[in-house]
């Protein structure tokens, strides 16, 4: 078992798990916060295009962290680096919860 | 069109929600297109990691169907309020 080459592949799969919640989370934050909204827009004209940047910055980031941070074998074998499935899993499960919650934000919006 | 037609939801929930969950597609795509890059023959023969670029792959074409039928509910939406379609 290739087990430093499945480690660094995992690392990836922990990266995108992480970059989407954290994104959804700020996309939740800047819907339901009129002044966060403000400060997106403040800095390149539209909240969108703020809320791009940052994700692509936020994935950029933690690809970084999680291939230094995986070289720790402790890490490692907290985060169950040697598990490429299961992270994929918590992929979709993070992306399925994120879309919904943003779903559910707008439902709601529309419906107050 | 579509706010002031008959369907105003399908802009108000529909293309807010396609316009902001539409930035995992590139997360998801690029982690697929850099783990594809990673993988070596070697690492190919782990299930482990078969299983995870199939979950991923699948996930990236979810994601692209689900933009393709807010799309289309968008279409629709801004044809009825043209005064055509369904």
């Amino acid at each position: 078992m290739n087990h430093t080459g499945i480690v660094r592949f995992t690392a990836l799969f922990m990266g995108a798990v992480f970059s989407v919640l954290l994104t959804g989370c700020i996309l939740i934050a800047h819907e339901i916060s009129d002044p966060l909204r403000q400060v997106f827009v403040s800095l390149t004209g539209h909240h969108w295009i703020t809320v791009s940047i940052l994700s692509g910055l936020i994935f950029i980031a933690f690809l970084i962290f999680f291939a230094y941070a995986i070289r720790s074998e402790r890490i490692a074998r907290v985060m169950k680096a040697d598990r490429p499935f299961m992270w994929s899993v918590l992929l979709v499960i993070s992306t399925l919860l994120m879309t919904g919650l943003v779903l559910a934000v707008y439902v709601l919006r529309y419906n107050a | 069109i579509i706010l002031s037609g008959p369907q105003p939801w399908a802009h108000e929930i529909i293309m807010e929600t396609k316009e902001h969950v539409f930035l995992f597609l590139p997360i998801v795509s690029i982690l697929l297109a850099l783990g594809l890059y990673s993988i070596n023959p070697g690492l190919m023969n782990e299930d482990q990691v078969r299983r995870a670029v199939v979950v991923t792959a699948a996930l990236a074409l979810f994601m692209v169907i689900l933009m393709l039928v807010m799309g289309s509910v968008l279409s629709n939406a801004a044809l009825t309020g043209q005064g055509g379609g369904s």
